[in-house]
């Protein structure tokens, strides 16, 4: 698994809607990853432009904290393994899948994006 | 005949959706109205499905204000009343359908008896522990008709100056998707949520107390730290919205661990198969007491919200300590506890209360001997 830079998945749950809908629009996964903090990436959640999309229809209010439609209920995988999370995606259409060590600190993230790319022989 | 049920949580769903599965296939004028964490993203949205699922939605009433302490609770309930007087001046239901013992289900029975709305409670009589335990004993005293789930529950209502046409001891309607077998796979759960298809797991439902909501985040500690000790997974379900439950939500996701998988809501069946699938029950669900036992599972109950409730063989209580929680758990993972609960039976019924609930409201004239209530004692 190569090093990479997370932070363009990342939210903390202080975010307003609009913030982390500029993360998502930034990332090309459909999803951010929501943490206590940039530094531990204690992993809380995630949030998706569908969850957006819906408060939006709802009439909420851009600067709204995400708080209330963060997904704590999200897949996740305890290892890297890029053949569980390309099954995941195949299954469940996820833009991203996070993958988190026993205190559920972020380690590494699948896109799904990255995952197709992948399986075309572009990256 | 109109039916208008009264639904704010994911519990009383459990109770209401056998009775409207009922009115649909019989033809029974039904609707629905929503509130409290039924219509909040961060308990679910429970309505979402509801409405997907074609169920008839006459209202959904916002009135849950943030905070999450005393204060907070009692003045939700008093906005989720105004606004349910207006429904029952729309609708102009025949019965008003109330369950459990929650607060927005007293505002309920209480708009209901000061506009002379027929009113039915389920799952009337019980004893159970804070708040909701009162609350459901004040719903007794202005329904009209009490479907208790058991005879001890039908002989307190009695007891209480209830007069005895209005107490039918149906059984707990909770039970009657069991009985009919809509409960999901478990293996098939497994697979879909990413959980190792071998291992055994733990089935976790954690609510705050209300009157001891400044010790949620510590109870919750509690619980973790006794779950930390065993290696199987956790299934836990995210809390109802009582005073408390911000602090034990805020608990659980800054302290969870990998092993734990949160659910903020499941849809029944699917609950209902994490419960048939699992070792054992952790916490201080009413499931734990009501449906756990139909599927022979240990349930552990920890502290005094069920507390003086009707309880099955199934049931180990303990206190809000961690050393004591473990002791309970590793007594409801031994096999010859579970073998021994093979052959027990569950104290709420058989599974086919919501048929008896609705005969009985067929059966029932609104007149005034219903509606001008007499108390017997």
């Amino acid at each position: 698994m190569e090093s990479e830079n997370l932070t363009p998945y990342l939210t903390t749950e202080t975010a307003t809607l609009l913030e982390a809908a500029r993360v998502i629009r930034g990332n090309y996964a459909r999803t951010a990853v929501v943490v206590d903090d940039f530094e531990t990436r204690k992993v809380l959640g995630v949030i998706s432009e569908g969850d957006i999309l819906e408060a939006s229809l709802q009439g909420v209010d851009v600067h709204t904290p995400i708080t209330e439609f963060v997904n704590h209920s999200f897949t996740y995988l305890h290892e890297a393994d890029e053949t569980a999370a390309q099954q995941r995606f195949a299954q469940h259409g996820f833009g991203l899948i996070p993958v988190v060590d026993d205190q559920m600190q972020l380690q590494h993230v699948y896109t799904m994006l990255r995952s197709f790319r992948k399986s075309m022989g572009i990256e | 005949m109109k039916l208008l049920f009264l639904n704010g949580s994911r519990g009383e769903w459990g109770y209401i959706q056998p009775l409207v599965d009922i009115c649909r296939d019989q033809s029974i004028d039904y609707t629905i109205c929503a509130t409290n964490m039924v219509l909040l993203p961060g308990y679910g949205s429970l309505i979402k499905d509801i409405r997907a699922q074609g169920y008839e939605v006459c209202d959904e009433i916002f009135m849950s204000l943030e905070g999450h302490n005393h204060t907070t609770m009692a003045k939700s309930l008093a906005v989720f009343m105004t606004s349910f007087v207006d429904t029952l001046r729309r609708e102009k239901p025949d019965w008003v359908i109330l369950s459990g013992d929650r607060g927005e289900q007293l505002m309920g029975a209480i708009a209901c008896a000061y506009t002379y709305t027929p009113v039915a409670h389920i799952q009337a009589g019980e004893l159970s522990g804070n708040i909701d335990g009162v609350s459901r004993h004040a719903i007794g005293k202005f329904a009209h008709l009490h479907f208790a789930a058991n005879a001890d529950a039908a002989e307190r209502l009695q007891k209480l100056g209830e007069e005895d046409f209005r107490i039918h001891n149906v059984g707990h309607p909770a039970l009657d998707p069991i009985a009919k077998g809509c409960v999901s796979d478990p293996a098939e759960l497994k697979k879909h949520h990413g959980l190792n298809s071998e291992a055994p797991y733990f089935l976790v439902v954690l609510h705050p107390v209300t009157e001891d909501y400044e010790q949620a985040d510590t109870q919750a500690a509690a619980l973790m730290e006794a779950l930390g000790q065993f290696e199987q997974e956790k299934i836990w379900i995210l809390s109802n919205n009582d005073a408390g439950a911000s602090r034990v939500r805020d608990h659980v996701l800054r302290h969870r661990t990998a092993d734990i998988h949160l659910f903020e809501n499941l849809p029944r069946e699917d609950f209902l198969g994490f419960m048939k699938g699992a070792q054992c029950m952790v916490g201080n669900s009413s499931a734990g007491l009501l449906e756990a036992p139909t599927f022979h599972l240990p349930a552990i109950n920890i502290g005094r919200r069920q507390h003086r409730r009707v309880q099955g063989q199934n049931v180990i209580n303990t206190l809000f300590e961690p050393a004591a929680i473990s002791a309970a758990i590793r007594q409801g993972c031994d096999p010859v506890f579970h073998q021994s609960l093979t052959t027990t039976t569950n104290p709420y019924g058989d599974g086919h209360s919501a048929e008896k609930i609705i005969s009985v409201l067929k059966q029932t004239q609104a007149d005034d001997q219903l509606l001008i209530k007499r108390l017997t004692y």
